[in-house]
């Protein structure tokens, strides 16, 4: 099996088990969700690493976005340790 | 499958993808409160962007084109060994001893001891390596002197440094192989390569002189990285492997 189709494939069972596994856990948070994909993301692109040149690019900026995600989760999570605030409420979601 | 079809696959996945995260996601959010498909829909989006980079990616070119191609240049380089009469085997050359590029030496004289290379030899393809008269070869390149541009050199040079260079290079962005494994013992290095996917129909001249495609390409590199002359001594096919075993020469 080829890389680009390896990648693919493992990324796809990790995000359905992530899911399949968390809801029969009854998970109801979606920063929860959200951080171990992302998480699953940067796991399977460093065992894949390097990519070619041109596709590195597109994954920069994947991972640029993800990583920007994943901030935001944490310093929710961060203000709600210290300040009992939980920030997306408070924007309505 | 084609390389036009395999991409358009590709694409189209994408696509539907990002039709249905987009869709599911806002909806199972706002209307369904439903963390679990929320969740769905945002691994779908993740999903169609990483089928949108890699699709990118995938080879421009058929990969039956890139063996045509491949084998008209190796039957060339075969006819003008053949034309010579050529049977030593080629001694795989650092760019430190063939110019800007490494390349590989044949010496147009059959001699049981390969020569001992210790100056840079002139970039043409009739070299003179050695003091005598009958010490000429001939200097040509080969399928690793062009993959040498995609090879990252590592800076110390031993078995699992050149295990994972030639593993990034050969699996991760050719494609050639499944695996590498290399080891070092003394001047004796045996490469493994786990399922090659290069294979010439004709036994040519030029695969007893210079090795197969991928024993070249092997053998270029590691003279690179060890930064002395190369000879492949044997290769051998076994089910699903390549060895390639290689004697290391010069000080």
């Amino acid at each position: 099996m080829e890389v680009v189709e390896r990648l693919i494939l493992l990324l796809s069972i990790f995000f359905t088990s992530t899911i399949v596994i968390f809801s029969s856990l009854g998970e109801r948070r979606l920063d929860v969700y959200l951080s171990l994909f992302i998480l699953e993301y940067f796991i399977t692109l460093s065992l894949h690493s390097p990519l070619k040149r041109r596709v590195r690019l597109y994954f920069n900026i994947i991972s640029i976005a993800l990583f920007l995600i994943f901030s935001l989760i944490v310093a929710a999570r961060v203000i709600e340790i210290l300040y009992g605030v939980w920030i997306w409420r408070l924007i309505g979601f | 499958m084609g390389v036009r079809d395999r991409r358009r696959s590709y694409l189209i996945l994408a696509w539907i993808f990002l039709s249905s995260g987009l869709i599911l996601t806002p909806i199972s959010y706002f209307l369904l409160r439903s963390t679990v498909f929320t969740a769905l829909g945002s691994s779908l989006l993740i999903l169609s962007a990483v089928l949108l980079a890699l699709s990118s990616g995938l080879p421009r070119l058929p990969e039956e084109a890139g063996v045509l191609m491949m084998e008209t240049s190796m039957r060339n380089i075969s006819r003008l060994i053949e034309e010579l009469g050529l049977r030593s085997k080629a001694l795989y050359l650092p760019s430190r001893l063939s110019g800007n590029l490494p390349l590989a030496l044949i010496p147009l004289r059959n001699n049981p001891e390969p020569p001992i290379i210790r100056r840079s030899l002139p970039n043409r393809l009739i070299v003179k390596y050695g003091d005598e008269a009958w010490e000429m070869g001939l200097l040509v390149e080969t399928p690793g002197t062009m993959a040498f541009k995609l090879f990252e050199k590592p800076e110390e040079a031993t078995a699992s440094t050149l295990e994972s260079s030639l593993s990034t290079l050969l699996v991760n962005l050719l494609g050639l192989v499944d695996g590498v494994r290399v080891s070092i013992e003394g001047d004796r290095s045996i490469v493994e390569l786990l399922n090659p996917r290069i294979e010439l129909g004709e036994e040519l001249r030029v695969n007893l002189v210079l090795g197969s495609p991928l024993a070249s390409t092997v053998a270029q590199l590691m003279a690179e990285s060890l930064d002395k002359s190369i000879i492949i001594e044997e290769e051998e096919q076994r089910e699903g492997k390549l060895l390639i075993k290689m004697r290391i020469i010069g000080e």
